[in-house]
């Protein structure tokens, strides 16, 4: 009896072993889309989540605040002559769009790939194992948000949408950003200067942006943002600034460390970011690959 | 009947772990350690010692369902959280017959769960390529935090749920 035992518990152990690596096969597939008992899955976790994190939030919000307090005097004070200068930008900005409103509608040229719609959303959760780097938020497909969508917070680029369900969406944070997603991106000043943001350092705490023009004219200090041309994203969302530049291994192509210009850290508002024009092919594929 | 509110639990501490993480601020000083919660995997551990009986597997079946569910909400790769956490609760499952059950073999079960669970799981993300983090850097920004942190949940939840657990146990030897 003992042997038979060891030998059923033997066998249960083996299939378990084999169910797993069929499960770890069947989901690194590339073309992943949530199924439906997942998305059941999700929306049921997010919906306790949201329940649970309203509180919570509001709580640590105000403690926050209080801090915040103190400081608020001498920031009023900065703000008002700052506001000054605002108002002569927000003129000349009004002016600027009037005018190429016109200049569009004389090209004939109906909408570019800046155009965005956005939708606000907060984070609920945030993946708490850290090796993907993932955040929940509380908007879903109901809202509009697809996979693939670009999210933002006012200071830059912070991930793309990986996954949505009915109410709640995944987000794959830039800190995670891998092979599987790169982003396609330009340095703001000068756009003949074209490459990838291709993988982030853990240990700098920085992205890497893989120059593939062969220009090598980036120097430290230059915004890198979004091309547009990845198909996904509009153009021109701020993902960083370049800290420093090197050679890549081989001695082929140049590449720098970017510095995100959100904190990916603390993420707590969010954009989502809908872009006007769908390239109908590229849809649904990911972006830049 | 108690046996229903023990999944009950688990829902909850599944949630709390995602939302506490989001919630934890993230000073300069601490963002190069990362502190992960295995909450769930410590309460099926104290279901296993101080709930299950010789031949029954309400822990581990708990904390196996619980990690599948893990696995399709927070990660991208199905199975890994199931392996690491269905090894870590057998083990102790096997060592439990060797020791008493009070809280310092506790605070050693959780150890030895917590490092095996979070070891398999670094390694079969290193091995189908997940990601890329030297052995020493992960035992030093990720292991060290990770089992320290989950000891202090340890001991928070401890005297809560170890009783309980008992008492229930007590009661369903009773109606035998």
């Amino acid at each position: 009896m003992p042997s038979f035992l060891r030998k059923r518990k033997l066998i249960v152990f083996l299939t378990c072993i084999i169910l797993i690596v069929t499960l770890i096969g069947y989901s690194l597939r590339s073309d992943v889309s949530t199924s439906l008992p997942s998305q059941f899955a999700l929306d049921t976790i997010g919906f306790f989540q949201n329940i649970i994190h309203t509180p919570v939030n509001g709580f640590i919000e105000v403690f926050d605040n209080v801090g915040e307090m103190r400081d608020v005097y001498q920031q009023n004070q900065i703000l008002k002559e700052e506001l000054q200068d605002y108002k002569t930008l927000a003129y000349e900005v009004n002016e600027l769009q009037r005018e190429n409103e016109e200049l569009r509608e004389i090209s004939q040229v109906e909408s570019s790939i800046s155009d965005y719609q956005s939708i606000n959303a907060t984070v609920i959760a945030r993946s708490p194992e850290r090796w993907f780097e993932q955040v929940t938020i509380n908007r879903g497909k109901r809202h509009g948000v697809e996979p693939n969508m670009a999210v933002i917070t006012p200071e830059g680029m912070v991930g793309k949408v990986t996954s949505s369900s009915q109410l709640t969406s995944t987000v794959q944070l830039l800190s995670g950003f891998g092979v599987e997603n790169q982003v396609s991106a330009i340095v703001d000043d000068d756009d003949s200067i074209f490459g990838l943001v291709e993988d982030y350092d853990e240990q700098e705490q920085q992205l890497i942006f893989r120059e593939l023009t062969n220009e090598e004219e980036i120097e430290e200090g230059q915004a890198v943002v979004t091309s547009g041309l990845g198909g996904v994203f509009p153009r021109g969302l701020m993902i960083g600034e370049i800290t420093s530049v090197e050679v890549d291994s081989y001695g082929l192509t140049t590449i720098a460390y970017v510095e995100p210009a959100a904190d990916l850290h603390d993420v707590n508002h969010v954009i989502v970011v809908d872009r006007d024009i769908h390239s109908t092919e590229i849809d649904g594929e990911e972006e830049g690959s | 009947m108690k046996v229903f509110l023990l999944p009950l639990f688990m829902f909850l501490f599944l949630v709390l772990e995602s939302v506490a993480v989001e919630l934890i601020p993230q000073t300069w000083w601490l963002s190069n350690l990362y502190y992960i919660p295995h909450w769930t995997l410590i309460l099926a551990a104290l279901m296993v010692v101080f709930y299950d009986q010789e031949h029954s597997y309400v822990g581990l079946l708990n904390g196996i369902v619980f990690a599948f569910i893990i696995d399709l909400a927070y990660t991208n790769v199905l199975g890994v959280y199931l392996l690491g956490y269905g090894i870590a609760l057998y083990l102790i499952h096997v060592l439990k017959r060797f020791f008493h059950r009070n809280m310092l073999v506790m605070l050693l079960f959780i150890v030895i769960a917590l490092v095996s669970a979070d070891f398999i799981i670094y390694g079969l993300y290193l091995v189908i390529g997940q990601i890329s983090l030297d052995l020493n850097d992960y035992l030093l920004s990720r292991l060290i935090p990770t089992v320290m942190i989950n000891i202090l949940f340890l001991l928070l939840i401890y005297p809560i749920f170890a009783k309980r657990f008992s008492k229930w146990k007590q009661e369903i030897e009773n109606m035998k």
